[in-house]
């Protein structure tokens, strides 16, 4: 018997509850959609040692903890909101509180001609047909056995639907916030975003916990992005010290459309991002760049796929990792070409700094290569900041933990330059300094 | 020397794809078909073993029964009928010959055309102040002729088969074997700990450069045959050992199964270097036919500034499956890894190394060149682990395929773990195809499409070919131009 097998009967079983409390009036389709996440998720139960993909991120936490799925939706204030907002950046935003929309946090009220964003529910009663088309289509839940989970429990979520040749004027921001009250939580909120053809939208999304109490975040997104259009994608993962956070985002990617996805993942007991793009129209291009800052016993687990189906097409991945205490940084980033996917050009850099005794990083860049007319590259390191560096900044006068602090810095550069959208970046950029200024004090100055 | 080159002239006239696709006819002592705990208990009693021996291989027999084979791999074939084969195989010969002159002519015929010098005259006849290569020749099972035996015992150099080995050094097999792969490792290590029927063994005394390069040559010869070699090699303190092993066998129809165990051990101040040109018969172009070759070889650094370097040539086999690996358990001990891997028409190769560190100050290198034509798939695995003691350990890694054609495939896994700050890893992994600039250049300069393949190709692969032994060097640069003949145009 797998690990946590047992327990996935449990989660099953809430999904089950979950469902009847629920009056009835899903559609056929919907009522299969769960159905096949649950059989699915029965038959593999959570991943385990033998999982290729999870053989570093174990959820020991999520056998040991009973968590309930979360039924209230507590108070949260503007003001708590503005703490985890982006500083002067006017944006469509929409709120998410222990994974349900909450309308009273949002303000999506004027939205341009063709574009939406609402509630899973209500798209479900205004849009059925279009998310029948689309809801769970994009994802192979075969092989996500998390992504399955999430989908068996379907019932809350954001979706995003932009128009044929509509430029969102504001960035469109999703902010996650978990609440827990004394009993562990779990949420399974679903999201999907659908670009029109040359259409242009810019998505950042936060998922925030401040709390100590553990609680589990199972996330799933699918997004499309239709010929010629472009998004923008910023991901924020900061949540509680206890929690688990897994999200699964399965991306399509249409004939000359574009895809600059940034990961800045620092939040969570366990965190696990895991982003794969089937790229199945010429010419498209996509990026995954990303950060992530590892502390005390943290788990940081970034999961990446590409998957070059159509020709002429372009793939770019810089992530970046600092991990101090006991953590542990994973990395899996893979590049696949199909046969006939010629003119490939594919690249991937992976570089991790180990600033403590006891960190430990496990990286594995994969290229899987079918077609020979190909451009694909990778690269990864491991190691301890430059001693040379260090001194030379010393030598100017810089205390051994500001050197270092200056060095890391520089070394999340190559990663953090990505990033398009001022605020974001001068926002991730302040994340990251305090972040460093935490943690970095004489913490290797031996 | 001169027979290599002969015998290069002799394929490159013939046009031969797979020079060594002959048969010889000879006279065979064969076990009955099939794998059970008697046919391994007849393999010990025709090697005459000691008890502890055969206990050894019964155990290694159980636990291999109770295993399952691996899954995980990036090949695809058939399951393998383990009860459809011979396990023993061995030249009829009556009594063991005791010098050359009475080894069957047959025989020694068949090692001329596989070029290989087994007579000491022949080497002493060529080329003046061409080095002396010390040959341990085995055929199906059994090692047949082992050469230059008397010169290396004068410096006290052991160099014999492992059959031999058992019997008149058993302490030195008891205290080493099984001890870098232990028969539980793996399938088929279990399968060969349990039916492995000769290979060579080598030990170098304390203080000695060994004074020639010794060499195995590999040859399945009978049909339905696998062959489960075991070779054991162990540098004492303050040695130095070059290794060569080769392998062919002849065309046939149905796949042979080859799951060979090599183990090194280097004491302190020792340094192996193994070198390997693997041309076992790759199936035809349909991918009919051809050898498995399932292979574990791991070396242990176990001392201090010890040193170990894998170097392979793989052109053969319709699926090779072997990872040379070091283990770094001395401080500043070095590993090293160069590989060419080369699969042409339906072959396929999942192979690569792995270097666990352990000790302070360990370095390794790995160097991994593959070629993929026609429909062949191949991939590089590899594994590189900074364990928590390897205090300022050092790693670098460069992968590089080259693909020829469109319906081939090329592959990079590299798994990368690191526990300690102070450890530095670096990986580097390119994928491309052959430049048309240069190709272009290489015809207009009045070369074929097939010599600029070969050149280009030779090109990519120098920095393993350098570190060849030149006895190997030469032929290993021939079989990179053949193996890939008829991918281009």
């Amino acid at each position: 018997m797998p690990d946590g097998a047992g327990r996935s009967f449990t989660f099953l079983e809430q999904a089950a509850i979950a469902d009847q409390i629920d009056t009835g009036s899903q559609p056929h389709w919907l009522r299969e959609l769960k159905e096949s996440g649950a059989s699915i998720f029965k038959k593999r139960g959570l991943p385990n040692r033998s999982d290729e993909y999870w053989r570093h991120t174990l959820l020991n936490q999520l056998v040991e903890i009973e968590f309930q799925l979360s039924n209230e939706s507590p108070r949260v204030g503007q003001k708590q909101l503005s703490q985890v907002a982006l500083a002067g950046l006017s944006s469509y935003r929409i709120v998410l509180v222990n994974g349900c929309v909450r309308k009273d946090l949002s303000s999506i009220g004027d939205l341009p001609k063709g574009v939406l964003i609402a509630g899973f529910n209500d798209v479900m009663s205004l849009l059925p047909n279009r998310l029948e088309k689309q809801l769970g289509h994009y994802i192979d839940l075969k092989n996500m056995p998390m992504a399955a989970l999430n989908t068996a429990f379907l019932k809350e979520g954001v979706i995003i639907f932009v128009d044929k040749d509509i430029t969102v004027d504001k960035p469109i921001e999703l902010i996650s916030i978990t609440v827990p009250n004394k009993n562990p939580t779990m949420s399974q909120p679903r999201f999907l975003i659908d670009l029109g053809e040359n259409s242009r939208a810019t998505l950042i999304e936060s998922h925030i916990g401040n709390t100590e109490i553990p609680y589990f975040n199972n996330v799933v997104s699918e997004i499309i992005i239709g010929e010629g259009a472009g998004l923008d994608h910023y991901k924020f993962q900061d949540e509680g010290t206890a929690a688990v956070h897994i999200s699964t985002t399965a991306l399509r990617l249409h004939k000359q459309s574009l895809y600059g996805g940034f990961i800045l993942q620092s939040g969570g007991l366990i965190g696990r991002v895991e982003a794969s793009a089937v790229l199945d129209g010429s010419d498209s291009d996509c990026r995954f760049d990303g950060v992530y800052l590892g502390r005390d016993n943290q788990l940081l687990d970034t999961t990446t796929s590409i998957k070059h189906v159509a020709t002429s097409c372009k793939s770019r991945q810089v992530f970046k990792g600092v991990l101090n205490g006991n953590s542990h940084g994973v990395f899996q980033g893979k590049t696949h070409v199909s046969i006939g996917a010629q003119k490939t050009d594919g690249y991937q850099l992976s570089r991790a700094l180990l600033l403590s005794r006891d960190a430990e990083i496990s990286t594995k860049p994969e290229l899987e290569i079918y077609a020979d007319d190909v451009k694909c590259s990778h690269g990864a390191t491991s190691g301890d900041l430059d001693a040379d560096s260090l001194f030379y900044l010393q030598s100017r006068g810089l205390s051994p933990d500001v050197a270092r602090r200056v060095l890391v810095e520089a070394f999340l550069n190559e990663a953090l330059a990505e990033i398009k959208l001022n605020e974001v970046y001068e926002g991730f950029r302040s994340h990251i300094r305090g972040w460093l200024n935490k943690n970095i004090n004489q913490t290797v100055a031996e | 020397m001169s027979s290599h080159i002969d015998t290069i002239k002799k394929s490159e006239l013939v046009g031969d794809q797979y020079k060594y696709g002959f048969v010889t006819d000879i006279e065979v002592d064969l076990a009955p078909k099939g794998l059970n705990e008697d046919i391994v208990k007849l393999i010990s009693h025709k090697k005459d073993e000691p008890d502890w021996m055969l206990e050894w291989r019964l155990k290694a027999y159980r636990h291999w029964l109770k295993m399952k084979p691996p899954e995980w791999q990036k090949v695809s074939f058939d399951p393998i009928d383990y009860q459809d084969a011979y396990y023993y195989a061995a030249p009829k010969s009556g009594n063991k010959p005791k010098s050359l002159d009475e080894v069957d002519p047959t025989l020694i015929e068949t090692y001329n055309k596989l070029g290989i010098p087994l007579r000491e005259q022949e080497v002493l006849a060529g080329v003046e102040g061409a080095p002396a290569v010390a040959v341990d020749a085995v055929f199906d099972s059994v090692s047949v002729a082992t050469t230059y035996k008397a010169k290396l015992e004068e410096v006290g150099v052991i160099f014999c088969s492992i059959s031999e080995a058992i019997h008149t050094y058993p302490e030195l097999v008891k205290l080493y074997l099984g001890s870098v792969v232990p028969f539980g490792d793996n399938y088929f290590s279990a399968l060969n700990s349990a039916v492995f029927t000769d290979g060579s063994f080598v030990y170098i005394p304390k203080g000695i450069r060994c004074p020639m390069e010794l060499s195995t040559y590999f040859r399945i010869n009978q049909e339905n045959t696998g062959q489960f070699e075991r070779t054991l090699i162990i540098a004492d303190e303050d040695t130095h050992v070059s290794y060569l092993e080769g392998c062919t066998a002849p065309m046939r129809d149905e796949h042979q199964l080859h799951a060979a165990v090599v183990e090194l051990i280097a004491l302190e101040n020792a340094e192996i270097k193994y070198s390997t040109v693997q041309n076992w018969y790759p199936g035809d172009s349909k991918g009919k036919g051809g050898i498995y070759n399932f292979v574990t070889k791991r070396g242990a650094c176990r001392g201090d500034n010890s040193k170990i370097s894998w170097t392979q040539v793989e052109t053969g086999s319709a699926i090779t499956w072997k990872y040379p690996s070091c283990i770094l358990q001395g401080d500043n001990s070095v590993g090293e890894f160069y590989s060419i891997a080369i699969t042409n028409n339906y072959q396929q190769a999942d192979t690569g190394t792995k270097m666990i560190h352990i000790g302070e100050n360990t370095k390794s290198r790995i160097i991994s060149k593959g070629i993929s034509a026609g429909h062949a798939d191949q991939t590089y695995r590899g594994l590189v682990r900074m364990q928590k003691r390897a205090e300022k350990a050092r790693n670098y890694t460069q992968c590089d395929s080259l693909l020829i054609g469109d319906t081939c495939g090329a592959h990079t896994v590299p798994y990368i773990e690191s526990k300690n700050p102070t450890a530095q890893v670096e990986h580097e992994a390119t994928t491309s195809r052959i430049n048309e600039d240069q190709l272009f250049y290489c015809r207009q300069r009045g070369l074929t499409d097939e010599e600029a393949v070969s050149l280009i190709v030779n090109g990519f692969c120098r920095e393993v070919l350098q570190t060849l032994p030149m006895e190997f060097a030469v032929e290993a640069q021939k079989l990179v131009g053949i193996s890939l003949e008829g991918s281009v145009g």
